[in-house]
């Protein structure tokens, strides 16, 4: 186990310290309560994820500035598919609305300004990706059930990235209000789970490693990113199941993004990229043999953002999956 | 460093994989029943005849455990192909052991396994740890000769198709 350990240890230290990053769709995929997780089988998988930041943070400083305001509406549509025992291929189709209402910004001399008469809107497809899960242990005694999964995929640049804003100005919207990244990115994660009688540990983590894309008519390199996750979830009801019946689980989590710094047009960006961890309560209710419905919130409870940029302040994330 | 944590990746990876304990992981695998190493805690229960049965009296024997209630409809869809394997394989030396975990009277558990030859046992009627059911029923457990947990199969299975038969009669020969 102590190496297992080393080597999610060194996984996470490449990722970290190999410094890009994007706000990353799919790590939710292998966060908190998703079901896909450990689901074995075959299934679709339909998500609906709100995200707000309206805050202004100086590295974990929160500032005193308002009438900022970006949303995010992605509702991920996932299909999964056994091809054995230990292999899953996924494919996640993301729908996105980008809303922006107010726009900070930060000058070349160092000032911030909020222009609150900027606003957009990006409705339509983001970057679908395509992963596969090898699950490498799973191991059983009476009371406990422990698996270990690598995951690797690449994300293609179907979202568009030339989304432009409403004012009178028409400039292109922010990298990070477009669609897609317009490029090809590679992901790749480890999950465990350890699971004593009604009480499940699972951690996560994946990474992505970034390529050049674009963002309006620049050319644009979003940060890797690594997301990591540490939840348990409580079988609340009941304490016997029944392969027809229903279960209820209470979960708790505690995860997290990295991401790296961006760069525009081979330029390196101060104001982007950072750390945050949020606490995530959630609840799953499962209706065997079919149907798992989950619901989860965010509040983030660090920020430690490069720069002066907008922080999240709150996500929600709800989900449902049907099992063939 | 970064090489050697490979290296232990690597192999850490080809063990955990390839490692075997007497039958064939794929023969277990094809049957949708999970690899187990362990030795089945003992038990003491009553029979509905009021007879007293402990696990380690079949020691030396391969022993299918199989846990049910009566309030369980897939369990229900389960039991005659169990009745079916039962009767196959009674006289090669397979012991059933199918208990049930319900916490109502005996008459019950009694009418509603009348259709059925193989023994029938009542959980709350001695001492087991409840382990055995914590993940669901039906649940069912192959235990070799020596006393240890081979395989578990949780869910309804069907005991009386090949794939199955094909792991008894290994396990069996084994």
């Amino acid at each position: 186990m102590k190496k297992l350990f080393a080597v999610l240890v060194c996984i996470t230290w490449i990722l970290l310290f190999t410094d890009k990053t994007e706000a990353c769709d799919f790590c939710l995929l292998t966060q908190g309560i998703s079901p896909l997780e450990t689901i074995k089988g075959k299934g679709i998988r339909i998500t609906e994820r709100y995200t707000v930041l309206k805050s202004v943070y100086q590295r974990d400083d929160k500032l005193d500035i308002h009438g900022a305001k970006e949303e995010y509406w992605t509702t991920e549509f996932t299909g999964f598919y056994g091809i054995t025992e230990k292999i899953t291929v996924l494919a996640v189709v993301p729908v996105k609305k980008n809303i922006m209402e107010g726009h900070f910004h930060v000058h070349k001399d160092g000032s911030t300004g909020v222009h609150t008469d900027n606003k957009g809107n990006e409705f339509g497809l983001g970057d679908v990706a395509v992963l596969g899960r090898y699950t490498f242990l799973r191991k059983h005694s009476l009371d406990t059930t422990t698996n270990i999964a690598g995951l690797a995929g690449v994300k293609f640049p179907t979202g568009k990235t030339d989304g432009r804003r409403e004012d009178n100005s028409s400039r292109y919207l922010d990298s990070h209000m477009q669609l897609g990244t317009g490029s090809t990115d590679f992901l790749l994660g480890l999950s465990m789970s350890h699971s004593v009688r009604r009480l499940t540990i699972s951690t996560n983590l994946l990474g992505a490693i970034t390529t050049e894309g674009e963002a309006g008519n620049e050319k644009h390199q979003f940060g890797n990113s690594l997301n990591y996750d540490l939840t348990a979830r409580y079988r609340v009801y009941p304490g016997v199941i029944s392969p027809s019946g229903q279960q209820l689980f209470f979960a708790f989590g505690i995860n997290g993004e990295v991401r790296g710094k961006e760069e525009e047009e081979g330029v390196e960006l101060a104001n982007s990229g950072g750390h945050t961890v949020y606490l995530s309560p959630g609840v799953q209710v499962v209706m065997a043999p079919h149907w798992v419905f989950e619901l989860s919130y965010s509040h983030p409870v660090y920020h430690k953002l490069n720069g002066i940029q907008l922080g999240e302040d709150y996500k929600i994330s709800g989900g449902v999956t049907y099992l063939f | 460093m970064k090489y050697t944590t490979l290296i232990l990746a690597v192999f850490l990876v080809i063990f955990f994989t390839s490692t075997t304990y007497g039958i064939d992981k794929r023969i277990l695998d094809s049957a949708g029943v999970q690899e187990m190493k362990q030795v089945a805690p003992d038990f003491n229960l009553y029979n509905l005849d009021g007879r007293k049965v402990s696990l380690k009296e079949y020691h030396g024997k391969v022993v299918f455990l199989h846990f049910w209630a009566t309030w369980c409809k897939p369990c229900k869809e389960e039991m005659p192909t169990i009745e079916k394997m039962y009767r196959e394989f009674n006289d090669k030396k397979l012991i059933v052991l199918s208990v049930s975990i319900d916490k109502g009277g005996v008459d019950m558990v009694r009418a509603y396994t009348l259709e059925f030859t193989f023994p029938v046992l009542l959980a709350y009627s001695g001492d087991i740890n409840d382990s055995y059911w914590i993940w669901g029923i039906p649940v069912s457990y192959i235990i070799d000769r020596n006393g240890r947990i081979i395989g578990r199969a949780m869910g309804p299975k069907n005991w009386d198709g090949d794939a199955l038969k094909t792991l008894i009669k290994e396990i069996l020969r084994d």
